[in-house]
């Protein structure tokens, strides 16, 4: 009976092709929209998430300015956008305290400098930024050196390690070992090319594919005065350090800063900042579905009474034959069910296909995640059967020698 | 031998004093009023009578489509009054068939399927019924066209198509509303010679006409006026019903009734006699 229903509901939507088609193109966009946007989402996710797990578990980040508001046991509280986009407040002096702190295995400074930047042929750097790092950074940023290697503390301070967006940009070359940079005017020499980092759209400032990273001794000559540092990364020697690298990190800090104009923050307080933001996203995105789905519903509701008051005459003829108020019902219902059902398969296809779309295209990363197309199937399977039972018991109900008159 | 006759004369359907009023207050119509009936196994009535006079309906309530307001029914032995929509659906599906002057088949179906409805709901898997019907379609002799769409036969193919659909479930009472309404004189022939046969192999069938040469197929003639039997008598075989003389008849009847004896339903309404009681209840107490 099932199955006679759903064959049925199938011939009858067949029958109907144009106006089945703008009935489930609510459901479609609902679903496509929902499925795309938690695709998308997650693959933020992801993606913020393998650039943290890059670093690993015993990092330790010294950012300028008071990023994070903590309660008295050291809990994130808050987070502050403002404060994370202000000026550098953290000096040498502070590289050098953070040095010497015990259980500290290597750091680096990210100490951004503003130069002009461009290739010996005169190709200019557009967006691009030029950060001074210590020889640690490769192990710090997790991510190697490809082609050519970092330089080191005693070496030639003009080398420089590029991303490959640099090199592509200023000389059309995956691996411009040897060739020159023009900083200001001075020249350096390109030692080694970075592997591509995972660029994610939340992340807040650099791209750093299209960073030319230079020896932290060479920064400093484009500094007037001593060099402003906005970020130094730390790795304690073991994930069990962390807690006292910071403690430590924190007291050494504010004594020579006098104010907390800085934060230390661990891998988990990162965590602490994106779930906050994607659970804010989870939440817009559910009541964008929920309305969507609604009206989607609304759309099935229509149709399904329109098509009940053109069948009226079938109706009948199925009652005279013998079919009960139930039969008629589930007849109806399998047909909105199968409606909706429809809907959600296409929807998650389109989402699909637009996913693979934005994959090759941009830098978002949809996932595809089954739990969430069968979840939004299952959905609009339900939108089918709320909005679906009216009709169909409208159907039902009807008597049988009046509907034989229509 | 005369317990043998009996056995052979079943009665298959007893209609007891029904009647039935469509609306209410003073828009209210009797259809049928106070009809009583009995049909025995393997018989075949022919209902005749002018337009309204309430043979359809008689047919409708006959075949549990419609309810009466009044009277006792029982198909089989068994009273189908106050039955529920499922309950009656199930009598309609084991037990009477249908065939129809506008032919109702469902039209993007085809026939086999449309000749298997019934079966889907008794529940038959679906080959099995799709092979009822399709023996089914090959005692009509139209076994050929059961791939095809109703609107690709022509009447007296898709009438065929229809009956079959009424036999397919073995039902004990087949019910006809004009089956030859709609079809030309060839293709009316072809359809009673079938209900003949139909018939002769042991079906009972009700069928209501306005043509009084059809009355040769059958074996008993109803005639109806205003919503009551007005006569009601056995044929012998081909023998035709004589419609003139049988309104001459029920003419001369009217005319020697008074006018008031018109609805004995409305009157003897067991509701309006109940009323008046209340009413009259009422009036004793106002008095004391």
């Amino acid at each position: 009976m099932y199955l006679s229903n759903i064959r049925i509901a199938l011939q009858s939507i067949r029958n109907t092709r144009g106006r089945s088609f703008l009935t489930t193109l609510g459901i479609v966009i609902g679903v496509a929209a929902v499925v795309l946007a938690i695709n998308i989402g997650q693959g933020v996710q992801r993606q913020v998430n393998s650039q943290i797990d890059a670093a690993g578990g015993s990092l330790v980040t010294v950012r300028s300015g008071r990023v994070v508001v903590r309660d008295d046991e050291g809990k994130v509280l808050g987070y502050s956008l403002n404060q994370a986009l202000g000026t550098a407040t953290l000096t040498n002096e502070d590289l050098r305290a953070i040095s010497e702190t015990p259980n500290v295995a290597n750091l680096t400074p990210l100490a951004e400098v503003s130069v002009a930047a461009s290739s010996s042929e005169g190709v200019q750097l557009v967006d691009g930024h030029v950060i001074g790092v210590l020889p640690s950074a490769p192990t710090l940023l997790g991510k190697s050196v490809v082609f050519g290697s970092i330089f080191t503390d005693t070496e030639n301070s003009s080398a420089a390690v590029i991303g490959s967006g640099v090199a592509e940009e200023l000389f059309g070359d995956p691996s411009p070992i040897g060739r020159s940079l023009i900083l200001n005017e001075d020249r350096f020499i390109v030692r080694g090319v970075f592997e591509d980092f995972a660029t994610s759209p939340l992340t807040l400032g650099t791209n750093l594919n299209r960073t030319i990273f230079i020896p932290y001794s060479s920064a400093s000559r484009f500094s007037e005065d001593s060099l402003r540092i906005r970020e130094i990364l730390v790795r304690a020697d073991t994930p069990e350090d962390v807690d006292g690298v910071i403690a430590d990190i924190d007291a050494r800090v504010s004594a020579l800063h006098g104010q907390e104009d800085f934060s230390v923050l661990r891998r988990s307080d990162l965590d602490f900042i994106t779930n906050d933001i994607f659970d804010l996203l989870t939440a817009v995105v559910a009541a964008a579905a929920a309305i969507s789905l609604v009206v989607g519903g609304i759309g099935i509701m229509n149709i399904m009474l329109v098509s009940v008051a053109e069948r009226t005459r079938e109706i009948g003829i199925r009652k005279a034959v013998g079919a009960s108020n139930i039969h008629i019902m589930a007849q109806f219902l399998t047909e909105s069910i199968v409606l909706s059902v429809l809907g959600g398969i296409i929807g998650v296809s389109v989402a699909q296909i637009v996913g693979l779309v934005l994959r090759s295209t941009t830098s978002l990363k949809p996932v595809f995640d089954l739990q969430v197309v069968l979840v939004t199937i299952g959905l609009s399977a339900g939108v089918g059967i709320l909005f679906g039972v009216g009709p169909a018991w409208k159907a039902a109900r009807k008597k049988p020698i009046e509907s034989l008159r229509s | 031998m005369l317990d043998l006759f009996r056995i052979q004369r079943v009665k298959i359907l007893e209609l007891n004093k029904i009647s039935k009023i469509f609306g209410y207050g003073g828009a209210a119509t009797v259809a049928l009023d106070e009809v009583s009936l009995q049909i025995e196994r393997g018989e075949f009535v022919a209902i005749m009578g002018p337009s309204g006079s309430g043979k359809t309906t008689l047919l409708n309530i006959i075949g549990l489509l419609d309810a009466p307001t009044l009277g006792s029914c029982s198909l089989s032995g068994q009273s189908i009054i106050g039955f529920s929509a499922r309950r009656r659906a199930k009598i309609r599906r084991e037990q009477i068939g249908f065939v129809f002057q506008s032919f109702n088949l469902l039209p993007n179906m085809s026939v086999l399927e449309n000749v298997a409805l019934p079966l889907a709901y008794s529940g038959k898997p679906y080959a099995k019924r799709l092979n009822m019907a399709s023996d089914m379609l090959e005692r009509l002799g139209i076994r050929k066209k059961e791939y095809l769409l109703p609107r690709q036969l022509s009447g007296g193919q898709i009438q065929r198509a229809a009956i079959g659909r009424a036999l397919v479930n073995n039902p004990s009472i087949v019910v006809a509303d004009e089956p030859t309404g709609n079809l030309d004189s060839e293709s009316s022939d072809s359809i009673m010679r079938l209900l003949k046969d139909i018939h002769e192999a042991g079906n009972t069938i009700l069928m209501v006409t306005h043509n009084p040469e059809l009355t040769r197929y059958a074996t008993r003639v109803i005639y109806m006026k205003d919503g009551q039997i007005r006569i009601d008598q056995e044929l012998k075989k081909t023998q035709q019903v004589d419609l003139t003389k049988v309104q001459d008849v029920v003419r001369k009847e009217d005319k020697s009734r008074s006018p008031r004896r018109r609805s004995s339903a409305i009157r003897n309404n067991p509701e309006r006699n109940r009323l008046r009681r209340l009413m009259r209840s009422r009036n004793s107490k106002e008095n004391e």
